[in-house]
């Protein structure tokens, strides 16, 4: 729009700037007309829902009774706030446990010298090659082995250890001066110190962005949870979404309320904290 | 006296190294190492349903795979998914990048936009892009008959479906893609541009000469990555097709899962296990060959 107003419209709209501001306008309406879709729906019932499909027009995505039995129907009818609830569980213990175990490693592998550390760096890094769907299988009997399958820990324990945040969080802790190294030996700093009070303050927008990429991670899994978890009471939002979009008689205007509570608390969260999670990816990527 | 001291402070090192790094070697041996030596294992075995066990019975699983025809239709159907859609993605990302590299405004929130769905789950992209192009409730087929168009089968369609499946995740992924592109561009020097432009050089010179070739590291990046994530291809098939219709978008990884999940075939699910994480290992030592070798040039 703001292509209207520029000196180039005084002397009439030029082709490229016309061809340019369609070519936004096509992008923004491919990119928010699912939300749209979602947010409006979320809030029309069940017969408008319908009945606005055809012809399309601004009413398909604004709900002219605006109603909120989607949502409450959704928390009471269905398992869907355990669901949610579980899945908040299992992302802050994903978060937390990653940044931490992954940031202890990390340090060690910038900053402590020790023979054999370049070939344990190749090691973890090798893990990346192969992907988390050839494993699950074998991951699914180890979790029966060890008789945690069914349980909340299953479904984050496996993805803690990370070969990607270890990679990003050790270029962000060798970046660190040697300065800081030898100011905290000579203040006679152990070692674990060096790492949690020296250290570790000096990149925390690197552990922000590990720990929102592995957020989102976590609560987008769907695979592996549906796998290893067989009780209902302990599924995850992603499962439960499924479960409502694959019943026999499809409750659409649930499935709106359902897709609405899964996006739209994340991409809120994601418009805060969008420089880290560009940041983790770039700075990972291109190195 | 200093050669004790740094002795002692050796040790101290080789301590705090020990115990920083023991919680994620033991994460990485029980889930990644032993999970995959695992699988190759029980690749040459047998499993019983009724007692749970397995035995060894050698190449077997591996002999079944050469001759399985929908495994065939499996690997085939993947491959064509990945054509579909990786091509497309790096296009439409380095030309989204283009688009936001200039600072501003708009660029700003055009970039923010496109990376919701990075941040979306595959589960909701799947369910709303489905309903979307739901052949009977969807909005896509509702614009078309606003234009007059004819109506169509979207996702039962034999010959649309994995196109549309390829058009679902390129919208879930290319923000990503845009990313990389994005910090590729910004590390190209203006002056490069400047130069060219004193020279005569036209916008498609500019683009063909400077920006295609200096971008060639991130070209392998997105390419690797995205082509791995193309292989991969299960949420939406699960939630949408399941495979069909008539196994129209039967795909390796959803294959796999339905072999071992739903018939309880764990032997032979995980020798195709094996030879999916084989094939990911050589399509990205193959890329990044030849695209080694196109830069020694």
């Amino acid at each position: 729009m703001t292509e209207m107003r520029s000196p180039e419209a005084g002397r009439g709209i030029s082709f490229a700037s016309l061809s340019r501001v369609a070519l936004y306008l096509l992008i923004v309406v491919v990119f928010a007309t699912p939300y749209l879709w979602i947010v409006g729906s979320t809030f029309k019932t069940r017969q408008d829902l319908f009945d606005d499909l055809y012809p399309l027009t601004v009413k398909t995505f604004v709900p002219s009774n605006p109603t909120m039995e989607n949502l409450t129907g959704l928390f009471t009818d269905t398992n869907f706030a355990q669901a949610f609830l579980n899945s908040v569980v299992v992302a802050a213990m994903s978060v937390t446990f990653a940044v931490t175990i992954n940031s202890m490693i990390a340090f060690v592998l910038a900053w402590l010298k020790f023979p054999g550390r370049r070939l344990l760096f190749l090691v973890i890094l090798a893990t990346l090659t192969i992907a988390f769907e050839a494993k699950l299988i074998p991951l699914f009997l180890t979790m029966q082995q060890l008789h945690i399958d069914n349980t909340q820990p299953s479904i984050f324990l496996p993805w803690i250890t990370d070969a990607f945040i270890i990679f990003l969080l050790r270029q962000h802790f060798a970046e660190l001066p040697q300065d800081l190294y030898d100011a905290a030996i000579i203040d006679g700093c152990s070692f674990f110190r060096m790492y949690w009070q020296v250290m570790l303050p000096n990149i925390v927008p690197a552990l922000v962005s590990a720990g929102f990429i592995k957020f989102i991670f976590s609560w987008d899994s769907f695979i592996w949870p549906s796998i290893v978890i067989t009780d209902e009471s302990k599924t995850v939002i992603t499962v439960a979404l499924a479960k409502l979009f694959s019943d026999e008689y499809i409750k659409w205007e649930l499935v709106f309320a359902g897709s609405f509570v899964a996006t739209v608390p994340v991409v809120v969260i994601f418009i805060f904290l969008q420089r880290y999670y560009v940041q983790g990816f770039v700075r990972s990527g291109l190195k | 006296m200093t050669v004790l001291f740094s002795n002692s402070r050796n040790a101290q090192r080789y301590r705090a190294a020990f115990f920083l790094s023991l919680p994620a070697l033991i994460g990485l041996f029980l889930f990644h190492y032993w999970p995959i030596a695992d699988t190759v294992r029980l690749s040459f075995t047998d499993y019983k349903v009724f007692t749970g066990e397995f035995t060894f019975t050698g190449l077997k699983n591996y002999d079944l795979a050469l001759k399985d025809q929908l495994l065939l239709l499996s690997l085939k159907n993947t491959a064509v998914f990945f054509l579909i859609k990786v091509p497309l993605q790096m296009a439409l990302g380095l030309m989204l990048a283009m688009l936001v590299a200039k600072p501003g405004r708009d660029s700003t929130l055009l970039r923010t936009l496109v990376l919701f769905p990075a941040v979306t789950s595959m589960v909701v992209a799947s369910i709303v892009w489905g309903m979307m192009f739901h052949s009977d409730i969807g909005i896509v087929n509702s614009l078309l008959e606003s234009f007059g168009l004819p109506q169509q089968g979207f996702l039962r369609d034999r010959h649309q479906a994995l196109p549309v499946l390829a058009a679902i995740t390129i919208w879930k992924d290319v923000g990503l893609s845009m990313i990389f592109y994005l910090a590729g561009l910004l590390a190209i020097p203006g002056e490069y541009y400047e130069a060219a432009r004193i020279d005569g050089a036209g916008r498609w010179q500019l683009f063909r000469n400077i920006t295609l070739p200096l971008l060639n590291r991130t070209h392998v990046f997105v390419l690797v990555t995205s082509t791995i994530a193309a292989f991969k291809i299960f949420v939406p098939v699960e939630v949408l097709t399941d495979g069909g219709p008539s196994n129209a978008t039967r795909v390796i990884v959803h294959y796999i899962f339905h072999l071992a999940f739903r018939f309880n075939r764990f032997s032979y699910a995980t020798a195709l296990s094996v030879i999916l994480a084989v094939l990911l290992i050589a399509i990205s030592v193959l890329q990044l060959r030849i695209t080694r070798d196109e830069d020694d040039d």
